[in-house]
């Protein structure tokens, strides 16, 4: 899926020189002149705004109360004195919101450890091995990319049922312990290892999985970056299939408890209430990203961009 | 040796560790006598204050667990077909009035509900219980759930804007006259440039408006022998009629404000939309937001088409049910009694909202009769119980869902034909587009057969 | 000697066991899900001891059931929409912040990729509330700007729940695109723009000849995965149009969900899905075929 092929000229370029930044379209050094850097800038920052602006709205609205959810676009900003904490004390009061985060840790903590490092091994046997049954693998591995997670929803929910592993946490860990996407992420990146290498090392009498973990992974180490983000991020977000399997209330993720409190009309939501709880959640995968953003760009160079 | 998957994974692989000391010997949930699933948030809430007294008062321990309606939906209807008496399943399990029709598509003894008509009789509550309120939780005779609630809707409206338009609502006695009301208001207030205030809010979305109004004239789109309705000649009227009060040259409709709440109050408090249908939980919600329009609302039943006609509809309401998983029915009838029916549930239903309950012998009793300062000192709590006696039945099936989708498609090309070519010919255009809809109903309710 | 023996059999065994994860876990926990859903779709499905045989006759009413149709209408238009807006925007923003001269690139880039931060229930009921008549920002913005359109724009109505969706996902994933387009930029080479600029190529030659080609594989592919994200889309749409969701804004994978767990009849809604799950089979795969991608793949 993820394997391209790009036009000659470009690709024998890329196996020359992979990581040198090419000029831009707009950034060539005809364009001179203090016009085009402010246009460009002013068009980014504009972007930039739209772009921001609903989490600027978000931030704000956990600092409103109900009655002013509306009435306000952002903060009555002249009136410092119905500004409101009470969002935050009724969110860790009156919901476990504590547990709710320290669950979604564990369980998104946990998921990436073992994805990164299956999915790594698994794409390892794809870039650089021979196998019978390589193909038909393949073959399985990307139609099992079009199906809808929808349509197995009920049959998976009555395995779990059938296996007893209803309201624990293995139904969510260990069904999702490989990606299929992942293993393809890892296979185009692991193409760029050198087959010398390899070999070099098995002379020197390396294992095949001591060459997966001191060879191939150093190089594509960029690629564990990105995708140690990618899976943290769905991990964290994700919210059909725990919220049917996990049934005590101290199990529950940061999205099911969140989303358990958006009710039907008749059924008043707390707005103030969930939307500080979604600008706390976005909290701690925004400092993953922060640490990964060189990694994560890097890392998507070598997996799906090149052949 | 260096750890090559990289520091992040190294820290993750160090917190999972940790946490999952603590995560993973967290105890299950241990196995009450009984348990209890609950869908909405603020019920959890009310539920949660109640339920130490009944395990006090009866010794037996009870669960409470909030589940959203998509997990209760998927775990209960895959459960119900292959292990309806599972462990898995919760003792009594409150259910919402749109999610409840597809329990009904077995046969009645296949349901994975039990029967509870015995239970209600024995204990007398089946005569207390305003019987047109069974009919959404029924399935040929036999009752699946004991009702929480009424929900009698009446028209609220802005007293004050209208009589300044020259308007008292309060003696319209049909639709077609509120429309004109409507268009008189509007024309008041445009005139005095007043761009975003409108005679009432109704969506051209939603069909849920038109829905209100079929009950009141005692229409299920599908009855409750899944007989299809949707192209009865009244349907096509009453389409008609509202497709042109929120589209065209007539059109007096406010967009609804969108999620419940908060919006709206901003909206009263503003005089944007100026008349609701207001079943009595929206009740609570306008006076708890809309904090400046105190003393200005008015209440009055519905307007009607026909005489015959309801002067109430119902919208929304929830049941407790018993699964077949439950070992011990009557412990589960007793919880159930406890929260909905005894004097402590409906004390504490009545400190946080104006729902009132299915019980016809406590409508007597003098908090019901205030006057309500809120409406001007009308007793808004009196009208909706002299309206409840008058509720229509609405029945629940497996094709509800759909037929009100149906609808709501139809209602979305009727408001297209009148902005497009106005009202000539729209009726019999509505009339074309239901009888289509009623095929394909009438084609889905007869794929569902079994025999 | 035995030492040898064992090197040689872990060097011969060993891609089996790094795959042996995925493999294990594709019989154990998707066989039978998969098994269950085909079987279904030939069921109809009433209750515990009414479960009949009905050979193709989900299917049957599947191929005259207009809601179905409508709904795959809707998806496509939504998938059209999507991809013709989200590709061509991430990828001028790509553009424009793998400018040289670009100040703060990481603070944009974190910029328009942050909403990716944000699940997507949560973006749906951000945005819903974004969206809300009069009040939201989104109507008052556009009140302020163009007076004639007013604030009461009905993003929830059959005419314009299209564009709400459409709005939200690109709000969404704009920023993933970009990321994707900017690792492409980079791997293009300069002595390429260089010897362009040597032949007198102008910005749009280079554009076209030099970068356009560098970053074709990244732009199949995202189109692919959109197009197959797109045609699965749900969470989006059904927690935006909560409670009543119009006509035009149910998309297939919604459809699914309401016939089976909201109707209650799970045969036919793994019909739909086997239908879905078809539909995205055969879309990839002209895709596929198009770009060639096939080909390189059988290696």
């Amino acid at each position: 899926m993820t394997q391209m092929l790009p036009p000659i000229e470009a690709s024998r370029a890329i196996a020359k020189a992979p990581k040198c930044l090419a000029p831009s379209f707009t950034g060539g050094s005809r364009m001179t002149g203090w016009a085009g850097f402010i246009v460009l800038h002013a068009v980014v920052i504009c972007l930039a705004i739209i772009s921001l602006t609903p989490f600027f709205w978000l931030i704000c609205a956990t600092f409103k109360r109900h009655e002013d959810f509306f009435t306000h676009a952002f903060l009555p900003w002249s009136e410092p004195g119905r500004w409101t904490l009470s969002n935050y004390r009724l969110l860790f009061e009156q919901w476990p919101f504590a547990a709710w985060m320290f669950n979604s840790l564990f369980l998104s903590c946990a998921h990436t450890v073992v994805v990164v490092m299956l999915s790594s091994l698994g794409g390892f046997a794809l870039a650089k091995y021979r196998f019978a049954g390589k193909k038909p693998l393949m073959l399985i591995m990307l139609s099992t990319m079009l199906l809808p997670s929808q349509v197995l929803l009920s049959g998976n929910f009555l395995l779990m049922y059938r296996i007893g592993w209803l309201d624990s946490y293995a139904a969510i860990l260990v069904p999702g312990a490989v990606s299929v996407f992942g293993m393809l992420l890892f296979m185009q990146a692991m193409r760029g290892v050198p087959d010398e290498l390899l070999q070099a090392g098995r002379v020197d009498g390396c294992s095949e999985f001591r060459l997966w973990w001191e060879v191939a992974l150093p190089i594509v180490r960029p690629m564990t970056g990105a995708y140690t983000l990618l899976s943290f991020m769905g991990a964290w977000n994700s919210f059909l299939w725990p919220q049917i399997v996990l049934q005590t209330p101290t199990k529950y993720t940061l999205p099911i408890g969140l989303t358990n409190m958006l009710g039907l009309p008749e059924y008043q939501t707390p707005y103030g209430v969930l939307m500080t709880g979604t600008f706390l959640s976005i909290l701690p995968v925004a400092v993953l990203f922060f640490i990964l953003q060189r990694d994560f760009i890097a890392g998507l160079a070598t997996g799906a961009v090149k052949g | 040796m260096s750890f090559h998957l990289g520091k992040p994974i190294l820290v993750m692989l160090f917190i999972a560790v940790i946490a999952g000391a603590v995560a993973l010997n967290r105890p299950n949930q241990k196995k009450a006598d009984l348990t209890l699933w609950v869908f909405a948030d603020s019920h959890y809430k009310t539920y949660e204050k109640l339920v130490p007294t009944f395990q006090e008062r009866t010794g037996l321990s009870v669960n409470l667990n909030l589940v959203s309606g998509q997990a209760m939906d998927l775990r209960m209807s895959s459960l119900f077909m292959t292990n309806p008496t599972s462990e898995q399943l919760p003792e009594v399990v409150e259910i919402e009035i749109g999610w409840v029709g597809k329990y009904f598509r077995p046969p009645v003894d296949e349901i994975g509900l039990i029967p509870l008509n015995d239970m209600l009789k024995e204990s007398g509550w089946y005569d207390k219980i305003i019987r047109s309120r069974f009919a959404p939780w029924t399935k040929d005779d036999i009752i699946f759930g004991i009702p929480h609630d009424v929900h009698p809707v009446t028209l609220t409206y802005r007293d004050d804007l209208y009589l300044e338009a020259g308007i008292d609502l309060s003696t319209v006695k049909t639709w077609p006259e509120l429309h004109e009301a409507c268009l008189k208001f509007e024309k008041h207030w445009r005139g005095r440039g007043f761009r975003e205030r409108h005679a009432i809010e109704a969506s051209t979305g939603d069909s849920g408006f038109i829905q209100q109004i079929l009950l009141q004239r005692h229409i299920n789109l599908v009855d409750q022998h899944s007989k299809v309705h949707i192209n009865d000649p009244r349907v096509t009227q009453t389409v008609a009629f509202y497709a042109q009060m929120v589209a065209g040259p007539r059109a007096v409709g406010g967009v609804s404000s969108g999620a419940a709440g908060a919006p709206l109050s901003k909206d009263l408090n503003d005089g944007n939309l100026c008349a609701f249908m207001t079943p009595d939980w929206r009740i609570s919600i306008i006076k708890r937001y809309a904090d400046q329009v105190g003393g200005k609302m008015r209440m009055m039943p519905l307007p009607k088409f026909d005489p015959t006609d309801s002067a109430t509809s119902t919208w929304g309401g929830s049941m407790m049910g018993i699964t077949k998983a439950c070992k011990h029915p009557k412990d589960a009838f007793k919880l159930i009694e406890f929260l909905y029916l005894s004097e402590e549930g409906l004390a504490m239903r009545q400190q946080s909202t104006d729902i009132i309950p299915p019980l016809m012998s406590v409508w007597d009793q003098p908090v019901y009769q205030q006057p309500d300062p809120f409406f001007g000192g009308q007793k808004g709590q009196a009208m909706f119980i002299d309206l409840a006696r008058q509720i229509p039945e609405r029945y629940t099936t497996p094709a509800s869902t759909i037929a009100g989708m149906s609808l709501t498609f139809v209602l979305t090309q009727a408001v297209n034909y009148v902005q497009d070519h106005g009202p000539a010919g729209l009726e019999a255009e509505c009339q074309k587009m239901l009888d289509v809809a009623a095929r394909d109903l009438e084609r889905r309710v007869a794929h569902w057969k079994v025999d | 000697m035995n030492r040898d023996r064992l090197w040689a059999w872990q060097y011969r065994y060993a891609p089996y066991l790094f795959v042996a994860p995925f493999v294990i876990l594709f019989c154990c926990f998707l066989l039978y899900p998969l098994g269950r859903s085909i079987t279904l779709s030939f069921y109809k499905a009433a209750g515990p001891k009414h479960l009949v045989f009905a050979g193709f006759e989900n299917f049957r009413f599947l191929l005259l059931d207009r809601l179905f149709w409508l709904a795959v209408l809707n998806t496509v238009a939504f998938t059209v929409a999507y991809l013709v807006l989200q590709i061509p925007v991430s990828l001028g923003l790509a553009l424009m912040l793998n400018s040289k001269r670009i100040w703060f690139r990481n603070f944009f880039r974190f910029a328009f990729f942050s909403p990716q931060l944000v699940g997507q229930v949560f973006v749906a009921v951000i945005f819903g509330l974004l969206l809300a008549p009069r009040h939201g920002l989104v109507n008052r913005a556009l009140g302020a700007m163009i007076p004639a359109i007013g604030t009461e724009t009905n993003w929830f109505s059959a005419r314009m729940a299209l564009p709400a969706i459409v709005l939200a996902a690109l709000w969404l994933s704009v920023g993933y695109g970009m990321i994707y387009f900017l690792a492409a930029l980079q791997s293009v080479d300069r002595d390429l723009y260089e010897a362009a600029e040597v032949d007198g190529a102008g910005k749009w030659m280079q554009f076209w000849h030099v970068t356009m080609p560098g970053i074709r594989p990244v732009l199949t592919f995202l189109v692919l995965v959109g197009t197959i994200g797109s045609f699965q889309v749900f969470e989006l749409p059904y927690v935006l149009f909560r409670p009543t969701v119009p006509p035009t804004a149910v998309t297939i994978v919604m459809y699914l969900f309401q016939t089976g767990f909201e109707s209650g009849d799970i045969g036919y809604a793994s019909a739909i899905g086997w239908a879905l799950v078809l539909m995205i089979l055969i879309v990839s795969l002209i895709q596929l075929r198009v770009t060639g991608l096939l080909r390189e793949d059988a290696r």
